[in-house]
């Protein structure tokens, strides 16, 4: 077989383009007196375009029950009958990681990279007491959820009308003043427990309410 | 008394941009997080019954959003977000499937039968559509296949990919199309010589 | 000129000449309502009769689509092409259904509805009286103003009051700049949250309970009987609190900056009354 056709085994190669010119000419002499090859060389040519085809199928099942239990675990049911994962432990986390940070740095945290928020976070709960609550895996941290949320804002605000717009952004600038001040306040008084989940909680304020928007904006 | 006009109607709902759902997703929106798998589910489930098999492809597509969510946080918008899970279904797969490869026997009897029948040639009747012949093919072979001349990539790409080197991607994508060839297209069965 | 702006004018008038839709149908018990609308008002009243009655005023080139799948009858206005204009609903539905409303630029008003009830809208405000079970409000500028409701009853606003009264069930009631006002409240879970606004609960603080009213900038009122039995949390940072000596709250010392709580009877009950900045009451009533 192989003394009788030797390119045989690079006849797709041949067909993807993909031989150097020295063994692509040799290889078309070889075409010239060999009818096997070249109705290999038409049927891999074949293959390939069929290949390229192929249409995409539905499965048979819905298979997003099963994802959503899976990815679900920490759903609540919030306002206006959506559901979230981001949950307070979650943005508790996120401002004591803020604390954490320091008096100085408090407000270039909330702007920073992003810290992803995972596994057990020792937060301040609003009791007062400390207690190691485990974040729930979600989807991103906080301040990614802003950014990504504040990127579609600004991308998409045209879909708005121009009042609701506005109204959006100054409740959103009083959230922001809120969350400084409550900055601010930590920084004199880092381990106050009122002042972490005062921070937390606004900081939920303000995500809820970019969320909100961005719902608005998907179905406008 | 009118009776409500019996229609079909359509809600008028604008498709919502990727962009924005995968925010909303990434602030945690499980719906905004169907409505992405919605958009996508034909497309990773499609590569994952051909990577697969259709016997565990219901269960790899689910890992694949599963994951997709875990790892939102890393999507940052460079490129598409269709592209993005693309990646990431392709990666987890190959390593679902490298795990599972090490799982079974080294010997695949469904490789002899395609074998056995691309070596005595194959009647008109005898032949299968592309999907199930590729189901048949063994499994290096397969994926190479698969990612190469249905998915689009590189040898280069999928050598890094797979751990291997590109001419051993080569010479899998050629036994692939070699095997599936006598199956489709048994029209020029009488072209081929003994 | 003069005869340009005349044809102008008389163009823009034969734009908005409005028509009357009035269309009444029976509907089976379980049917559900759902109606989108883009600008103006919708009323549904809940009647006595299995009937829909759906009147509607709206432009000449719109007209309303009444369509139904599975048990939801859908109701919108449409247009060949463009948007609809303004629409004024009034729709009379059987008592006990179901609605579902949602608008944008849209004023709604529901009245003795006594099925689940979701109202969105985006520029409106929305007043719903006589709910009777779970109710979902929800607008971005505008007041809320609901009267009844059983069940799990949510609310937000984000520019504008909100106002409940006579509700019961488990209530949250979230805005940014507006404030709460809870009256004839009975309930053993609130969650009331405003960012620039202030709070007042004027209800029934029950046994087991759990109440949690916080502002960032405003004042803070738990208007309750004496008698009840509840931990309560007050936080401040730069605010004050101040309780009605017929409670006779033992605190040995108030200082801003500090959480700090007190015991009333038993304590069963747990009661947060929290603000940044601004007035903390507990009042008797």
């Amino acid at each position: 077989m192989t003394n009788r056709h030797p390119w045989m085994a690079r006849l797709s190669e041949y067909v993807d383009g993909e031989l150097p010119a020295d063994e692509r000419l040799a290889l078309e002499r070889h075409l010239e007196t060999c009818a096997d090859c070249r109705a290999t060389v038409t049927q891999l040519g074949r293959v390939r375009d069929l290949a390229g085809t192929l249409a995409d199928r539905e499965p048979p099942r819905d298979l997003w029950p099963g994802i959503e239990a899976r990815i679900g675990g920490a759903a609540r049911v919030l306002p206006f009958g959506r559901r979230w994962t981001l949950t307070m432990p979650q943005l508790a986390a996120a401002a004591a990681l803020m604390i954490v940070v320091g008096a100085g740095g408090a407000a270039l945290a909330l702007r920073g990279t992003g810290t992803p928020v995972a596994g057990p976070v020792a937060v301040v709960a609003p009791s007062g007491d400390p207690t190691v609550i485990p974040a729930t895996a979600g989807a991103a941290s906080y301040d990614q959820a802003v950014t990504s949320l504040g990127r579609v804002l600004t991308e998409h605000r045209d879909r708005l009308d121009p009042a609701t717009v506005r109204v959006l952004e100054q409740s959103l600038q009083t959230i922001d003043r809120a969350i400084a001040r409550a900055q601010e306040a930590l920084a004199t008084d880092p381990n106050d427990a009122y002042l972490s989940a005062h921070l937390a909680e606004t900081m939920r304020q303000k995500l809820n309410l970019m969320r909100r928007a961005a719902a608005l904006v998907a179905a406008s | 008394m009118d009776d409500p006009t019996p229609a079909v109607d359509s809600p008028k709902r604008a498709v919502p941009d990727d962009a924005v759902d995968v925010a909303l997703a990434q602030s945690g929106d499980t719906q905004a997080f169907e409505r992405l798998y919605r958009a996508h589910v034909s497309r990773v489930f499609s590569l994952a019954r051909r990577m697969m098999g259709p016997e565990t492809a219901e269960e790899a597509t689910q890992d694949v959003f599963v994951r997709a969510w875990e790892k939102l946080g890393s999507f940052r918008g460079e490129a598409a977000f269709g592209t993005w899970l693309h990646r990431l279904a392709v990666n987890l797969l190959l390593s679902q499937r490298a795990r599972r490869g090490r799982d079974l026997a080294r010997h695949d009897p469904t490789e002899d039968a395609l074998e056995r029948r691309a070596s005595r040639g194959t009647r008109p009747e005898l032949a299968m559509d592309l999907e199930t012949a590729i189901g048949r093919l063994p499994d290096g072979a397969r994926q190479i296949f698969v990612l190469h001349d249905i998915e689009g990539y590189k040898h280069e790409e999928i050598g890094d990919s797979l751990g291997i080197a590109v001419g051993t991607s080569k010479a899998q994508l050629h036994r692939a199309r070699m095997l599936l060839r006598s199956h489709l297209e048994p029209q020029t069965e009488d072209r081929i010589g003994p | 000129m003069m005869l340009t702006t005349a044809t102008l004018a008389i163009a823009a008038l034969a734009g908005l000449q409005q028509q009357q839709t009035d269309t009444t149908f029976a509907v089976a018990a379980n049917a559900r309502l759902r109606l989108s609308n883009h600008a103006g008002t919708v009323r549904v009243t809940g009647g006595d009769q299995a009937t829909m009655r759906v009147r509607a005023t709206h432009g000449s080139r719109d007209h309303i689509a009444i369509t139904t799948r599975g048990t939801v009858i859908h109701i919108e206005a449409e247009r060949d092409r463009g948007m609809p204009n303004f629409v004024e609903y009034e729709v009379t539905v059987p008592r006990g259904m179901a609605v579902e409303l949602d608008g944008v630029e849209t004023e709604m008003t529901v009245e003795g509805v006594g099925g689940d009830l979701s109202v969105a809208s985006v520029e409106g405000g929305i007043t719903v009286r006589g709910a009777g079970a779970a109710v979902d409000l929800n607008t971005v500028e505008g007041d809320i103003s609901l009267e009844g409701g059983r069940g799990r009853i949510s609310v937000s606003g984000v520019e504008g009051t909100v106002t409940v009264t006579g509700a019961r069930g488990d209530l949250t009631v979230e805005t940014v700049e507006g404030d709460i006002t809870l009256d004839g409240v009975e309930s053993t879970n609130v969650d009331l949250s405003t960012v620039d606004g202030d709070i007042v609960y004027r209800g029934t603080v029950q046994d087991g309970g759990r109440y949690r009213l916080t502002s960032h900038d405003g004042d803070i009122e738990l208007g309750v009987a004496t008698g009840l039995n509840a931990t309560v949390s007050v936080a401040t940072f730069d605010g004050s609190f101040e309780a009605d000596p017929a409670f006779r709250v033992q605190i040995s010392e108030v200082r801003p900056g500090r959480r700090f709580s007190f015991t009333l009877g038993t304590g069963s009950a747990r009661v947060e009354l929290e603000t940044f900045d601004g007035e903390i009451r507990l009042r008797s009533r």
